[in-house]
This record gives C-alpha cells, structure tokens and sequence, in this order.
C-alpha cells in the first residue's frame, strides 16, 4: 500500500472532513447540559454561533480509497459508518474539509425508496430506473433485467400491495442492484428471501461488487468482509481508528471490542 | 461533487425531466386510485363549489349569473392551483426524505414535481370551466391564445414561491401551519369570488387588494384570457418582474441553504 498515490489511482479522497449537523428537536436541558452519548457521535455544543446541538458525527477524516480498493467499513453502532456512506454517495455534504470521488458512484442504501406499492411492479421499475438517474436505453435494458431476476411472473403488472413480503423484498432489491456503478457503497448486505433466492441475489451483489472498480461495504460480519474486502476501515466515534488491510482491521476492532467490554 | 443552485436547477431540467414528469402523473394516479370517477372527482367538486357559490354570490352582489359564474369559475380553478403547490410545496422536501437521504438527485426535482402535478390537475379543472363557457354560450376569443404564456409566467412564480416555502418548511415546521393560514385570508381578500369592479372608487383599496396585490396578478394572468379579457399590462410586468427578481432570490437563498437541507429533514 503506497502513502502518496499517483491521483489517477484515486477514486475517493477525503482530507480533514469533519461533519457536524444540527438537532433541532432536542429540548433546552438537552442542550445545555453537553452529553456525550454512550452511543453515536460525539454530542455537544456546535463551535461559535450561537449554542445549540450537535452531532459530531465523522471527525478530521484522512484517507485515500484507490482504484480496484474493496474497502470494509466497520465500528460499533453510531460509529458513523452509514453516516460516511451517505457522505461519500453525495446526499450529505460535509461540514468542513474535501472530499473528491472520481467516477459514477451507485449505493445500495436505496432498497426500497420511491416503491409506491399501489403502482404495479413494473411501473416501480419504471420510476426506479429514473431515480438511479438512468437514460432510456438503460431502463430498457434494467427493466428486462429486473423482470427475469425478479421472477415475479404475471405478477410484475399487479400492483405492488399484493405481493408477500419475499416478493417485494425481491423487486426491491432487483431494482436497487440493477446499476453499473464504478464505485459502489453497501450499507449492510441484507437478507433476500428464500434460500434459493438469497443464493441468486448474493451472485448478483457479489458481480456488481467486482464489478465496481472500488467498493465501500458496511457491516458487522467479518466472515462477509473477509470475503469481499481487501481493506478494513475502523471508526469509533466518527474518528479513524485504523486503515489497512482487512485482516489487521478486524484484528483491532476486536481488540476494540474486548478491551471495551 | 456538490450542485451549486443553478447546477441543481439546470440538472433537474436536463438530466431528471422525466424523473419528476413520471412522479407528477405518478401522484396524479395515485391522488385517483380505486374510485370510480377517477378525475372526475376534481371536476365534479369544483364544479358544485363553483355553480353553488357563484349562484349565492351572483344574488349577493346583485349581478347577472352569466357574467359572475364564468369569472369566479376560471378565477377559482387557478386559485385552487395556486393554493395547493403552496401547500404541497411546504412538505415537498420533507416527503422526499427517504430519497435526498440516500440518492443524490438534485433538490428541484422534488419542487418541479409539485409544480408539474398541479398543472396536470388545473388541466382537469378546465372541464368545469368549460362546461360553465358551453352553458352560457360564451367565448373567450382570441385571447384564449394568452392561456399558454400566462401559464408559463405563473409556472415561473410558482418556482421561486415553492422553492423558498419548501425551504423555510423543512427547517421550521411551524411555518406549514402559517402557510395553510396566510393561504386562506388570501383567498378572502383578493377579487376571486368577488368581482374587481367592486373596489371602483376605493382608490385605497384598489391598491392594495388589486393593483398591489400579488395574488391578484397570479390569478388575473390566467383567468383574463379564459374569459376573454386580456390580462392589463400592469399584470404582465408585474409578474415578469416578480419572476426574474423572485427565483434570483430563491436561488440565492437555496445555495445558501443547500448544503443543510438534508439534516434539517
């Protein structure tokens, strides 16, 4: 692992980001008695301006994610994980610090926004394909795709409150993976379905996955991030607490763990 | 990698029209599902507020049925658009939650939505307009032709109105409940269910429910060439004006705010 990468390697960077956001719910004990919570960020008053809440959720966040990287991001809860997905994927910005991504990058946080269940499933394809922001021709093809990965029949012109739970879940996640991203962020890879089904949706995750040139999977089974990452990703409290290979990375998350309980 | 204003802006045209197209006509659909009278429902509750209203007015101010009924009609269905992409535009990004949380769309998308949809359902209501214009054998003429610009200008405002409501809305949820309010007084004050010429002679008045009246040129531009008089040019500039300064403001406003939008939600 080189210290200094030559840029065109680099799909992510990220220098000194921090992100601080605001909770405007929290009432005026709350806010004034500066907690640090036993989970989550760390909790206090923001930096000048007037006092008020808030979460420091991801703290001076150094680091470089390279090209053909298979990055496992782990942690306790509220370590900031979905909290840094959501920054890299561009639906947070962050309160301070740069943070580049170089290519076309695609989540899996998705699963299941923007399903209308009176909308028949093949008209939820239809408005997923254009909320992934694909073009007609992709959505042409997505939609085939999803159709025969889906397995839904007859089934995929009905509207969507009458399928079961299995079913829904299947066009749900058919939809969320049917992008071609160069970087791709999992928050979790989440149980599909029957057995038969869990083996064809995890053929499908684990191709996009290789697909992907980098990836950035979040979870708590080390088993699933043994397989699928080269790299680990520690954060505690929204602060690095290690970056490197996978096997190291979990090796002091559980020293984490064990020293902490 | 973040939009400023105007990328936002320009991405939800070119990019997204027909992301927020397909949610319009979704929403449209969805408003209809499993009735029976599918859109019909619109008309058919405009069209008995409208005849029942513009009956008991028509004594009310002792004038013709013929000539107040088509005027309170079209005055009344753009009112009613007029009032609903407000009110819809206060939850506008607060409904899109799940999405600005985990996709990175741009926000205009979600208050295009609003906007488009509710032109979809002004599009329904010009059936009870008219079935009014049918009865009493009467025809805008030529300045029907207006109807497409007017609505383009109104849709411009639209834009900077929703965008700052949807804004303010999301960070300050008390203000829905405001909008719902300052909306209805709104409706009351302006000449919609009663007739301009009521204000002749009131200089004071005039200038302020009137000519002043910002509702007022937003309904009169569209419901002038649905009864067959030409907005007055006043109206016009009035609302080019408001266009041009209004989503400058808007759009300043939202690249200063922007960046916050997705944890105030």
């Amino acid at each position: 692992m080189t210290r200094s990468p030559d840029t065109a390697a680099v799909a992510i960077s990220l220098r000194d980001v921090n992100l601080e956001y605001p909770v405007f719910d929290a009432d005026r004990s709350f806010r004034t008695t500066l907690l640090r919570g036993s989970v989550g960020g760390l909790i206090g008053r923001s930096r000048g301006g007037r006092p008020r809440t808030v979460v420091r959720a991801l703290s001076d966040l150094n680091l470089d994610i390279l090209n053909g990287d298979r990055v496992g991001l782990m942690g306790p809860n509220g370590a900031g994980k979905s909290t840094l997905l959501r920054v890299l994927a561009g639906a947070y910005q962050p309160s301070s610090g740069e943070l580049i991504v170089r290519g076309r990058v695609s989540t899996l946080l998705g699963m299941g926004v923007g399903i209308d269940v009176d909308e028949t499933g093949h008209e939820n394809i239809v408005t997923g394909c254009l909320l992934l922001g694909l073009d007609k021709r992709d959505s042409e093809r997505v939609l085939e795709d999803v159709v025969s990965f889906c397995e839904l029949g007859q089934y995929i012109h009905m509207p969507v409150r009458t399928y079961s739970s299995g079913m829904l879940v299947r066009l749900m996640f058919g939809i969320a993976t049917s992008i071609n991203p160069d970087i791709l962020l999992i928050d979790e890879v989440l149980g599909v379905g029957d057995a038969r089904f869990a083996a064809k949706a995890e053929a499908r995750v684990t191709k996009l996955m290789t697909q992907a040139s980098a990836l950035v999977l979040a979870s708590h089974g080390n088993e699933l991030l043994r397989r699928f990452c080269n790299k680990g990703l520690f954060l505690v409290e929204g602060t690095l607490r290690y970056y490197g290979p996978i096997d190291d990375a979990i090796a002091a998350y559980d020293t984490w763990l064990t020293e902490g309980a | 990698m973040q939009l400023s204003a105007t990328q936002d802006l320009a991405v939800s045209l070119r990019t997204h029209w027909r992301l927020w197209l397909n949610l319009g006509i979704r929403d449209t659909r969805g408003r209809y599902r499993r009735t029976v009278l599918g859109p019909f429902w619109t008309v058919l509750s405009n069209a008995v507020m409208i005849v029942s209203l513009g009956l008991v007015y028509s004594i009310l101010w002792k004038l013709p049925v013929r000539e107040l009924l088509p005027y309170f009609c079209a005055g009344y269905i753009t009112w009613t658009m007029l009032t609903t992409v407000v009110s819809e535009s206060a939850v506008a990004f607060i409904g899109a939650d799940p999405i600005i949380k985990s996709l990175n769309l741009p926000y205009l998308v979600h208050i295009l939505r609003v906007i488009w949809r509710n032109l979809i359902l002004f599009a329904h209501s010009l059936v009870v307009y008219a079935a009014v214009m049918i009865y009493f054998r009467l025809w805008p003429g030529s300045s029907l032709l207006l109807l497409p610009p007017a609505l383009l200008l109104l849709s411009l405002n639209f834009l900077w109105i929703s965008l700052v409501v949807a804004i303010v809305c999301t960070r300050f949820r008390d203000v829905i409940q405001v909008v719902a309010s300052v909306l209805q007084v709104l409706f009351f004050v302006t000449p919609i269910f009663w007739p301009v010429e009521r204000l002749e002679g009131i200089r004071m008045a005039t200038f302020v429910l009137a000519d002043a009246n910002f509702v007022y040129h937003l309904v009169d531009v569209v419901r002038g060439p649905l009864i067959g008089e030409a907005p007055h040019a006043l109206t016009w500039i009035y609302l080019i004006v408001s266009a041009i300064l209004g989503n400058v403001f808007a759009l300043a406003f939202f690249e200063r705010h922007r960046r916050h939008l997705a944890f105030w939600l």
